[in-house]
């Protein structure tokens, strides 16, 4: 495919398709009744029920089951509708959605993200298909767990902030307040508030306030995650200061980060002993200055908010950027495909993108 | 050698390949409503155990769909043809998503279904391949000219409708 198909590609993408219904139980009732089995069925249902509701009744509550549409975004929701567990929910293209549970906590969804909240041993579970989600999770019960999983991960927590994103590459978990438990095939790993970590060393390492920056938990920041390191967490090898590095977990460079055969689990952690960084420093100190982008943020944070919601930055790290005019002719594409940029914001996403990786960021 | 599924893996199929299923729907019919219709057809066959399972369940279930979809075009009135379309739009490009589609009908089937299914069910070419019962090396060849040909259809419609608007 030449450039002009991959543009075209990011282009169709950004167009969804719409919601399908969910699984049609009706159908299932309908055909029971159709069969001279079903008294049989019934009864044996019936048994079994009035046998296992009380043993079930310490694994599975009432508040596994549904989930209420907070915020509707742009999906094909409506706020207060409610999803029956086991059904994917699908965001929209560029808003987020957040979901309520009925233990109280919230589940914000990144645009074009996809989850299915359902029943779990010893609590509920929200499966996490795609796209990212930041989880505000209340204090659940005594024994009772809330626990995210990917492909490759599953996160267990008791009442925290934290985000999981689900990428191609792997799975990266940051924890915004709280803490939570982090397993990766056999691994568990504990990780305090402000550390993040991955399955694999292919997730490239973001900062935390990037990683949210399409969350409304990113305005105001509801943690300071800088200001206040927490203790080292015992073998956790203390990196350098901002940007957040990659340091190798307990044990350095492990085989079982992943289930996939990914590479090694990597933690992305503050340095306690470093001073804080200064706040709002630009991303590149020393290049040209970026574009003022008034009230709506800088370049960078324009860029994450407005052009990562419907492609990758993948895609623009990627690309060969030979000199700012191709910049400057690019993103104007974008913003006739649908970006909703200013025209300020524009230009400070063209110097962001210049400064950051134009001629291989020179 | 056939097999009839039980509940939870017809549910299973459901979970897994909607998505899929619904959009290859949607590279015949032209209205989200009856893509919908063919789906459910569908499964409400496999649960009444009235479809019995040739070969892998995934290929199957996207001949299914399809002749359900083809007998949903030769048997429908021509008043019902409601076509309110199966994209989601960003705000502002209702009308573009109605021109893609409308472009879209305009490829030759092969293709149209193999960039229906890779760019809005998220499959891999794998995927299309398996489902389509295709080598994936076609599957990508079928993508690469629909596309090109899309593009190229989809501006001289953008084009005719600037210029109306113009």
């Amino acid at each position: 495919m030449d450039e002009q198909d991959k543009d075209f590609e990011i282009y169709l993408r950004q167009f969804h398709l719409r919601q399908h219904a969910p699984y049609p139980a009706e159908i299932s009732v309908e055909v029971a009744s159709r069969r001279p089995r079903w008294v049989l069925a019934a009864v044996a249902a019936a048994v079994v029920a009035a046998i296992s509701l009380p043993l079930a009744r310490n694994f599975i509550t009432p508040d596994s089951f549904s989930t209420t549409v907070e915020v509707a975004g742009d999906s094909t929701y409506t706020a207060g509708e409610t999803i029956a567990a086991g059904r994917t929910i699908h965001s929209g293209g560029f808003k987020t959605v957040v979901m309520r549970l009925e233990d109280g906590s919230q589940v914000e969804m990144r645009p074009q993200s996809q989850i299915v909240f359902e029943p779990a041993e010893g609590g509920s579970r929200i499966r996490l298909n795609s796209g990212s989600i930041v989880v505000r999770a209340a204090k659940q019960r005594a024994g009772h767990h809330l626990y995210v999983q990917t492909i490759d991960t599953t996160v267990s927590v008791m009442g925290t902030v934290f985000l999981v994103q689900s990428l191609e590459q792997g799975t990266r978990v940051a924890v915004l307040e709280g803490e939570v438990e982090v397993q990766f095939g056999t691994e568990v790993q504990k990780l305090a508030m402000g550390r993040q970590i991955s399955s694999s060393s292919e997730v490239e390492p973001v900062s935390i306030e990037e990683l949210i920056a399409w969350s409304r938990e990113a305005r105001p920041p509801i943690n300071p995650v800088v200001a206040e390191p927490p203790e080292e967490t015992a073998g956790l090898r203390a990196p350098a200061p901002e940007p957040l590095p990659v340091a190798p977990a307990r044990g350095g460079r492990r085989g079982g980060g992943g289930l996939r055969g990914r590479g090694p689990v990597q933690s992305q952690q503050q340095d306690p002993q470093a001073p804080p960084p200064p706040p709002q420093q630009p991303p590149e100190q020393g290049q040209q200055p970026q574009a003022d982008a008034g009230a709506n943020g800088t370049g960078k944070d324009v860029f994450y908010r407005a052009c990562v919601a419907c492609h990758s930055d993948e895609v623009v790290k990627n690309r060969q950027w030979p000199n700012k005019e191709t910049v400057a002719s690019r993103v104007p594409q974008d913003v006739a495909y649908g970006a909703r940029l200013s025209q300020q914001e524009t230009q400070a996403v063209i110097d962001f993108i210049w400064t950051t990786w134009g001629a291989r960021a020179k | 050698m056939t097999n009839r599924l039980d509940r939870d893996s017809v549910r299973q199929l459901y979970e897994q390949h909607a998505r899929g299923l619904l959009a290859y729907a949607c590279s015949f019919v032209t209205s989200f409503a009856t893509a919908e219709d063919v789906l459910h057809q569908v499964f409400e066959r496999l649960l009444r155990g009235d479809l019995a399972i040739s070969g892998a369940p995934v290929s199957y279930l996207y001949r299914a769909v399809r002749n359900a979809s083809l007998n949903k075009i030769r048997d429908r009135s021509p008043e019902v043809d409601l076509d309110e379309g199966w994209l989601n739009s960003p705000p502002g490009l209702e009308s573009t998503a109605l021109e893609l589609q409308s472009a879209l009908r305009g490829l030759p089937d092969q293709q149209r279904e193999v960039i229906i299914l890779h760019v809005w069910a998220q499959m891999s070419f794998e995927e299309v391949a398996t489902a389509l019962e295709i080598p994936p090396n076609t599957a990508a060849s079928r993508y690469r000219y629909g596309l090109s040909k899309l593009r190229e259809q989809f501006q001289v419609t953008e084009r005719r409708r600037h210029g109306r608007a113009g």
